[in-house]
């Protein structure tokens, strides 16, 4: 094998990534930064999402509710409390991921579409209490964030969320270090012992793997990440409401992950990018977006279940093999695997 | 008191009956196609508008409920053969791709049929008073209408040699081909038969209820929450969940608050994973 070449590859799309980031933030246009900015929330959930389903086969559809959570939960906290908003932010994204973690150790015995379903309902439940406590959320409403979310001044620091230009450059840098970071937890030992749970839980189990302990960290990172997203999120709309993480909001999530690559990390970008972007592009309404988003998410399950990205790099790894070279073997957490995944 | 305890509980036994049609379809993909199949509630909503259409043509109420049934079983045997097919082996696959049909069925039905609510007229006006509990007769149409479909079903299952090959299927594809079974049209036919219940539930619910695109999206929750509560792939099962959930919704909205109606059944759901992760009827073996 030609492992510079290799690394090359594997290093060029986030090379290419981050150029285009620099440059939106330099020259893009107000809508064009819209777009990224949006992109790049969505990027980080549906990163966070992938982590749980496609690492540890937790397939969860209450993300969208722990996205709304972390929204709600910086929103208070500046409003009912004058939080500054990086530590609202990072309440919201703690609150989500212990809520998170108790949904799995509530669900801890469940597996694959038994867990799916346990964590759609938990979801509901979420949205559905969100929505009746109204003298905390003003329920169908929504929640205003106060005039001081929009902003954050620390020593010399001063940041305006509601200049696009700089709260894109706050997002990007949080999604490239949410990137890295759940990188590195994948190379890591937990990493690697997510992986066995997700490819077979009792040989997991028998190699003296807590599968309990396993399962609640990853889902606790995983939780964590999407509050992130959702403060974010509502810092951005400076607004939050139990319709922005509806059912229909967790199948676009799984949308992004799946046509993207599960099991890939760079993947959920990839399919955040394709979900956000291409309504824009091609001018569509939501209604007929919804139709062909869900079109390609059935043709990607049925024809290339290991998704764009996954697919893609089969087919590089294929045409760095030389001819007559043998199989590849899957190796190292870093290399996206097979199973688990659709 | 004691009335309106009996007016509540007769509120949730026609809920209840609905419910307990849609999860029992929903229950039949599951146990035999093992696909968690989140768009269900579209078949139903399919149904709903086939019947609400062949009303409006003049038919009476009972042809239409069949024709709601029969053309969202049409739909569903269709969406099988180009899907849910291919996912046997995968349950999560199928999941997913079931995910993605809520995405094209609403929204495609929503460029059919626009975004704005419909009304059916009741086939059956007028109410039923046994001094302090009303009922209208379309409610009490719908409880003996749902209650057939779901005899009619448990008898095919139960007493017919398609039912005996479908219980067979369910319990070991390989043995059940091997026994010389077609097991390729059964697929199509379990997919259909639990469709035509969501069609007709569906159907039912379009004489009670507003139609629109998005009906489906809350009987999903409803139904998942069923048959979890009896045990997934549990006929009888989902049957008892589905009264009991009726029952729940609406002593607990009468009693407790109408606000979180929707919210006891989840409440239900989790605390009965919690202490029993295989449901109320469940064996073990049944997990995953």
């Amino acid at each position: 094998m030609m492992p510079n070449r290799r690394i090359a590859i594997a290093f060029a799309p986030w090379l290419a990534l981050a150029t285009l980031a620099v440059y939106v933030d330099l020259a893009g246009s107000d809508f064009l930064l819209h777009l990224a900015i949006v992109t790049a929330i969505y990027a980080t959930l549906a990163m966070s999402l992938d982590f749980a389903f496609g690492y540890t086969g937790l397939f969860s559809i209450a993300h969208a509710s722990l996205f709304g959570l972390g929204a709600y939960v910086a929103g208070l906290l500046i409003a009912e409390l004058g939080l500054p908003p990086p530590l609202a932010i990072l309440a919201g994204a703690l609150f989500a991921a212990l809520i998170g973690t108790i949904m799995v150790a509530l669900f801890s015995r469940m597996e694959g579409p038994y867990f799916a379903i346990g964590s759609f309902a938990f979801g509901e439940l979420v949205r559905i209490v969100l929505n009746e406590w109204r003298s905390l959320t003003h329920g169908p409403m929504g929640l205003v964030f106060p005039p001081q979310a929009g902003k954050f001044s620390f020593l010399w620091i001063e940041i305006n969320f509601r200049d696009k230009r700089e709260l894109f450059a706050v997002v990007a840098v949080l999604t490239a270090m949410v990137a890295g970071g759940l990188w590195l937890v994948l190379k890591s030992r937990l990493g690697g012992r997510m992986t066995y749970i997700r490819d077979d839980p009792n040989l997991a189990m028998s190699l003296g793997v807590n599968v309990f302990r396993t399962k609640l960290a990853s889902f606790a990172i995983s939780g964590f990440v999407a509050g992130l997203a959702g403060g974010l999120f509502g810092i951005y709309l400076q607004f939050v409401a139990p319709s922005l993480f509806s059912g229909l909001e967790s199948v676009r999530l799984v949308m992004m992950v799946v046509i993207g690559g599960a099991g890939t990390l760079f993947g959920p970008i990839v399919g955040a990018a394709l979900i956000v972007l291409l309504p824009q592009a091609l001018r569509m309404d939501p209604t007929d977006s919804l139709i062909i988003n869900g079109v390609i998410l059935v043709l990607v399950v049925l024809f290339f279940p290991r998704g764009i990205v996954g697919s893609a790099h089969d087919f590089i790894l294929r045409q760095l093999t030389p001819a007559g070279g043998g199989t590849i073997a899957p190796t190292a957490a870093a290399t996206p695997e097979r199973s688990g995944a659709p | 008191m004691l009335d309106t305890f009996l007016q509540q509980l007769a509120n949730g036994v026609v809920g209840g009956v609905l419910y307990a049609l849609f999860a029992v379809g929903l229950t039949l993909t599951f146990g035999i196609l093992r696909v968690t199949n989140f768009a269900h509630g579209e078949f139903l909503m399919a149904g709903a508008f086939g019947a609400y259409a062949l009303s409006i043509l003049g038919l009476p109420f009972p042809l239409a409920v069949l024709g709601g049934g029969m053309f969202a079983a049409i739909l569903g045997i269709v969406i099988e053969r180009l899907t849910f097919r291919f996912t046997l082996n995968q349950p999560i696959n199928g999941l997913v791709v079931s995910l993605g049909l809520i995405a094209i069925l609403q929204n495609v039905a929503a460029k059919i049929v626009g975004t704005q609510p419909y009304f059916m007229t009741p086939a059956y006006p007028g109410v039923l008073d046994l001094g302090g509990v009303v009922l209208a007769w379309q409610r009490i149409a719908t409880v003996a209408f749902g209650l057939s479909t779901i005899v009619g079903v448990w008898l095919l299952l139960k007493r017919t040699s398609l039912g005996r090959s479908l219980r067979a299927l369910a319990i070991d594809p390989t043995a059940t081909a091997l026994m010389g079974v077609r097991t390729n049209a059964l697929y199509s036919i379990a997919f259909g038969i639990g469709c035509a219940m969501a069609g007709v539930a569906g159907s039912l619910m379009a004489a009670l209820f507003p139609l629109s695109p998005f009906m489906g999206a809350a009987p999903v929750a409803k139904g998942f929450i069923v048959i979890v509560l009896g045990s997934l792939g549990s006929i009888p099962g989902a049957i008892v969940g589905g009264l009991m959930l009726g029952i729940i919704e609406a002593l607990g909205a009468g009693y407790i608050s109408s606000a979180f109606r929707d919210g006891f059944g989840f409440v239900a759901l989790i605390l009965v994973l919690i202490v029993k992760p295989a449901g109320l009827f469940g064996v073990a073996e049944r997990r995953a």
